[in-house]
């Protein structure tokens, strides 16, 4: 290994103490969002005197914290069932369920609380696109806009399996009789 | 080798079925075109039309309760913010000069001023949360400009959530009877403003 | 420096790709010009070298943490491990482009080196259409994609990959998915080739075949990858989530398997021809499509890249003009094409056409679901979303009548239907229903306290039933064959293989389906829960520092009955550069079943306690070991004996094969003037090449 690479080596490793303490910084902070300034802005830039050991923070002091009690088998067993139909609003392209955004975060404590209450899936679902729309539901309704989503697919395959069937025939086809030429070249293959 | 062979065969009958991939590939891109210049993540609003949703929040400084029944009569621009939105901040010169039309009240919806990770499981209710949110919303509208004529707090985000809220800024127009008329989600632009707002204020007076 | 030869290397490399469609092509269509048809090799062997320069270039940028370089910066910092800091060069839009390009260019010296006995012309053509389809995409980074842009001042420090990329499945899993979408367009250029010749016949098919083969095997491994790393690195043990970028893969790959069948009867049987063709067309530009739809931003996904309007619109113009000048060739040539297919009903070229049938129609329905939301919003009709619960509604109906026919369909021979090789295999069949109900009946996992596990359904009976056919019918048909003398070639092997690999991915992910037990829990230290009948205990949390993030990491013991059988070590990572924590889920893997458990968050209050999710997932690991037999399958098809032996043979070799159909008698008949059908249809193989 060539001086160059190890040098290169030594460099990264310095930076790691360096990157602690940047941590240290951002997770105290407890800010919503790391700006990307602050790593630009680092002292990372400067020289580093030596590692310098930086105390660990406590990661747990400013994770999300939840203070709920966790449902029943039954509540979960309907909340499994509709959560994966139910969009994240904020994310790309995420469901409710596994979402880890705020937003989705109150709405799942809003339809938990509706699952306690007793409240049909269509109730929830109809709460839902009350406030949010169409897009809000994973499993579009059956209304007239969507007829061509849910029954194109199986008329598709009705109309491809009869022209399939209209191109098949019952049994094998008498070829047609050998043309002179053909005739000529079998002739030919033959007797080589 | 045989002759070039990008001559047309002579005599060919061009059944029609052979130019259905190609229209329905045009089709397709057709759609695509056009879906190039929508967004995908902007979601329209249901309330259009409609009735505001039913609420009721205090005031902050605690000048009391407002209800949305305080719609009916007057024009409202109803506007859904809080102090840790940049957008909001960007926004306000808009709302500044919005507040002096006439006839159009301002109303400001102070959205989840306390934030989860902030709250850490305290309850949003509690007299302290609200305390601070108030300290907080006050000290902000201060320093940049009084837009709101009247300011409420949504501590839980419960009445956000009924406005279909999903990212704020978020600004509603309300008319005389309390139908929704119009929503813009993101901060509000000159262009907005000048091209869909004021014509619907004009158009609802 | 080094970027700007890079970029200077790219600019080179994107002439050559115009002088490689632009040459071979005229020198074999309009004009007949062999000097011009036999540039096509080296112009293909340049551009690979010119693009491998530039490839190496932005790896010594990455290497060299030089964030002068716009597109490093965006993806890499001087804390991040040295692997992903190479490997981040595809992770985002620029280098992903450089990446497809690199690609084609060494699909188009494969395809230079290994056709040595494939007429020229026919060469000239197909390496002509990859410099095309390579133009484009090198004009595209040139003008609006550059990933040699320079910023000045240079920051001192880049932004740094997104944690969740992270990952050695992101080393490997764009390689190979692109090694696949581009593997297409040797097909593709196949088929053009075909469409602007005029000529299509058995041969053609022949040489298509293993080129199609090894693209699809590609894109198998590719989406596999997808999915398995997308289960162990997201943390909530899904696998497929119907996603607008999977859909975009996942297109591609059900054309291309209709593809490789329909190749087999054109092969065989000289049938299908148009149809083949059109399913080549349709297999690149799903792939067109696919990169489309990921860069474009017309639809919302984890997946896309950071978007741009005047990149769609290039994209756009691009997949407009490539497939729909091929599409407009194919309603040109396609009549002279389209009558001989008659397949009789029952025969193995009925069965492959319902193949076809039901895999272009299920992509049909993807496709579907996948741009309703936008044909929607554009009709101006409202917005709404389609997601997995549409999908796993449509596209599961229509994969079983496909799983149905795979076991008919290799038993009953071609040309006649044979009804009784279909009953004989009706045998396996019941057994399959057997297990398959049994499996149902006693495959959940023990009951625990608060889950209700649960039992099999129907649903469980049906796919255990198609996948155990397959396999029962399989393994019967191998052992029929070993009694027989000689030995099958490689292909025979490959389509068990891969067949196979089909019914053990239905069964694993039938099993996953049915028995799968998930429970959210809060532990402290010290606490258990059972689930599935295997205990696991909080024995720990710490912090745990890494390279480039700092970890909350929990240590687990999993018991079963008294006795320990492992620890599992769930993680959350905090990245430095993001404040998005990244959960890396603990799995115990075996072949039967998988133990995941992922942590969630601090829960307030004392004494401590954390959220975790632990999973009991039976037969999961099969879905991915189905992929890997489709993909040695497709190893093994496509290295056969019959297509290289095929290579050493000019087209008049082929044809004058069919004379040893031929036979004494025969002579004789048509010396007497006697036309028997198994005479005319002897003799007409023996001129043809073709057999019935």
């Amino acid at each position: 290994m060539t001086d160059f690479h190890m040098a290169l080596r030594a460099l990264v490793r310095a930076w790691l103490p360096i990157g602690m303490a940047v941590m240290a910084t951002g997770v105290g902070a407890a800010s919503p969002g790391l700006p990307v300034n602050a790593i630009q802005a680092s002292p990372l830039a400067q020289s580093v005197t030596g590692p310098a050991p930086a105390a660990v923070p406590a990661v747990q002091a400013v994770a999300n914290v939840q203070s709920e009690a966790p449902m029943t088998s039954a509540v979960k067993a309907r909340w499994d069932h509709i959560a994966a139909e139910l969009r994240c609003l904020v994310c790309q392209n995420e469901s409710l369920a596994s979402s880890n955004a705020e937003l989705a975060v109150d709405l799942r404590r809003e339809v938990r609380g509706l699952i306690e209450q007793g409240q049909s899936d269509a109730d929830i679902r109809t709460f839902l696109v009350r406030r949010y729309g169409d897009f809000v539901l994973y499993k579009p309704e059956v209304k007239p806009v969507t007829w061509l989503l849910w029954f194109g697919p199986f008329v598709l395959l009705l109309g491809a399996l009869a022209v399939a069937l209209r191109l098949m025939r019952r049994s094998p086809a008498a070829p047609e009789p050998l043309t002179d030429s053909e005739r000529e070249r079998a002739r030919q293959l033959l007797e080589s | 080798m045989s002759a070039p062979t990008l001559v047309k065969p002579a005599g060919q009958r061009m059944p029609r079925w052979v130019f259905v991939p190609l229209a329905l590939f045009l089709g397709m891109v057709a759609f695509l075109a056009v879906g190039l210049q929508r967004n995908p993540q902007e979601i329209p609003s249901p309330l259009i039309g409609r009735p505001a949703p039913a609420f009721e929040l205090p005031m902050v400084g605690g000048a009391g309760v407002f209800s949305a029944e305080q719609f009916k009569g007057q024009l409202t621009l109803v506007n859904l913010w809080a102090t840790w939105c940049a957008g909001c901040k960007e926004e306000h010169p808009i709302l500044m000069a919005l507040s002096r039309q006439p006839g159009l009240n301002m109303v400001g919806i102070n959205y989840k001023e306390l934030q989860a990770s902030e709250l850490a499981g305290q309850d949003p209710q509690s007299a302290e949360a609200v305390q601070k949110a108030t300290a907080r919303s006050q000290a902000w509208l201060q320093k940049q400009g009084q837009a709101f004529g009247v300011n409420l707090l949504d501590m839980d985000g419960r009445v956000g959530m009924d406005f279909g809220v999903y990212g704020l800024p978020e600004t509603y127009l309300v008319d005389r009877e309390g139908v929704v008329r119009f929503k813009h989600a993101g901060a509000l632009t000159p262009d907005v403003v000048q091209q869909k707002l004021l014509p619907l204020l004009r158009g609802v007076d | 420096m080094w970027p700007e030869v890079g970029h200077l290397a790219l600019i080179m490399a994107a002439w050559v790709a115009l002088a490689q469609a632009v040459l071979p092509l005229w020198g074999s269509l309009l004009v007949q010009r062999a000097g011009w048809q036999t540039l096509a090799r080296p112009l293909a062997v340049l551009q690979l070298v010119l693009i491998v320069l530039a490839f190496g270039a932005l790896w010594h940028a990455f290497y060299g943490h030089d964030f002068s370089v716009k597109y490093v910066a965006q993806h890499s910092n001087t804390l991040l491990p040295t692997p992903y800091r190479l490997s981040a060069i595809w992770a985002g839009h620029e280098g992903s482009l450089l990446l497809w390009v690199l690609m084609l260019s060494m699909w188009s010296v494969a395809v230079a080196i290994f056709s040595r006995r494939l007429p020229q012309a026919l060469v000239a053509q197909v390496l002509g259409v990859m410099g095309a389809v390579s133009v484009g995409f090198l004009a595209f980074i040139l003008t609006l994609s550059n990933p040699f842009a320079r910023q000045f001042p240079a920051p001192a420090e880049g932004r740094d990959l997104t944690p969740l990329l992270q990952d050695p499945g992101l080393v490997i899993h764009p390689p190979m998915l692109y090694m696949g979408y581009v593997g297409l367009s040797v097909a593709f250029a196949f088929a053009m080739a075909a469409l602007l010749s005029g000529r299509l016949d058995a041969a053609w098919a022949r040489w298509a075949r293993p080129w199609t083969v090894a693209a699809w095997g590609f894109l198998t491994l590719g989406i596999a990858l997808g999915s398995w790393w997308a289960y162990y690195e997201l943390g909530w043990g899904g696998w497929w989530f119907w996603d607008p970028v999977e859909n975009a893969s996942l297109m591609p790959w059900l054309v291309a398997t209709a593809l490789i069948h329909s190749l087999m009867v054109t092969d065989k049987r000289g049938q299908f021809k148009a149809w083949t063709v059109l399913l080549a067309i349709g297999a690149f530009s799903l792939s067109l499509l696919g990169t489309f739809l990921v860069r474009s931003g017309v639809l919302t996904s984890v997946h896309a890249f950071a978007t741009d309007p005047a990149r769609g619109i290039f994209i756009l113009l691009f997949l407009a003009v490539v497939v729909g000048v091929s599409l407009a060739l194919f309603a040109w040539r396609a009549p002279q094409w389209a009558n001989a297919s008659q397949p009789v009903a029952g025969s193995r070229e009925s069965f492959l056409l319902l193949n076809s049938v039901l895999l272009v129609v299920a992509m049909a329905a993807v496709l579907l679901g996948t741009l309703y939301p936008l044909i929607i919003d554009a009709l101006n009709l409202g917005k709404l979303s389609v997601g997995p619960p549409y999908f796993e509604r449509v596209f599961v109906p229509l994969m079983v009548p496909l799983l149905l026919a795979m076991v008919p369909g290799t038993v009953v021979p071609w040309h006649v239907a044979r009804w009784a090789a279909v009953r004989a295999v009706l045998v396996p069949g019941a057994l399959a229903l057997l297990a398959a109900s049994a499996w149902a009946s006693w495959g959940a996992a023990p009951q625990d306290a608060e889950t209700a596990t649960t039992a099999g359904g129907w649903l469980t009976v049906m796919g255990g039933t198609l996948g155990g056919w397959i396999v029962l019918s399989g393994a019967w048909q191998i052992v029929q064959r070993l009694r027989l003398p000689g030995s099958p070639g490689l292909a025979w092997w490959g389509m068990h293989g891969a067949h196979l690999g089909v019914a053990v991915l239905v069964l694993g992910i039938t099993g996953v389906k049915s028995f799968q037990v998930e429970r959210d829990v809060r532990l402290g230290l010290g606490d258990a829960v059972t689930v599935a009948g295997v205990r696991y205990q909080l024995i720990s949390v710490d912090n745990h520092l890494g390279p480039n993030y700092l970890a909350l990491r929990a240590q687990m013991q999993v018991f079963e009955g008294e006795r320990m059988v492992g620890t599992l070590k769930p993680e959350k990572r905090r990245y430095v550069s993001s404040a998005m924590p990244m959960t890396e889920a603990a799995i115990d893997r075996n072949l039967w079943r998988d133990r995941y458990v992922s942590l969630g968050e601090p829960l307030a209050g004392e004494p401590p306690q954390w959220s975790f999710r632990v999973y009991h997932k039976p037969f999961v690991s099969w879905i991915w070991l189905g992929a890997v037999f489709m993909v040695l399958g497709g190893g093994l098809a496509a290295f056969d004996r019959r297509y290289r032996r095929v290579h050493g043979q000019t087209q008049g070799q082929v044809h004058g094969q069919g004379a040893k159909f031929a036979s004494p008698q025969a002579l004789s008949a048509l010396n007497a003037g006697k036309t028997s059908t198994a005479a005319v249809g002897a003799l007409r193989t023996a001129v043809t090449g073709v057999k019935p």
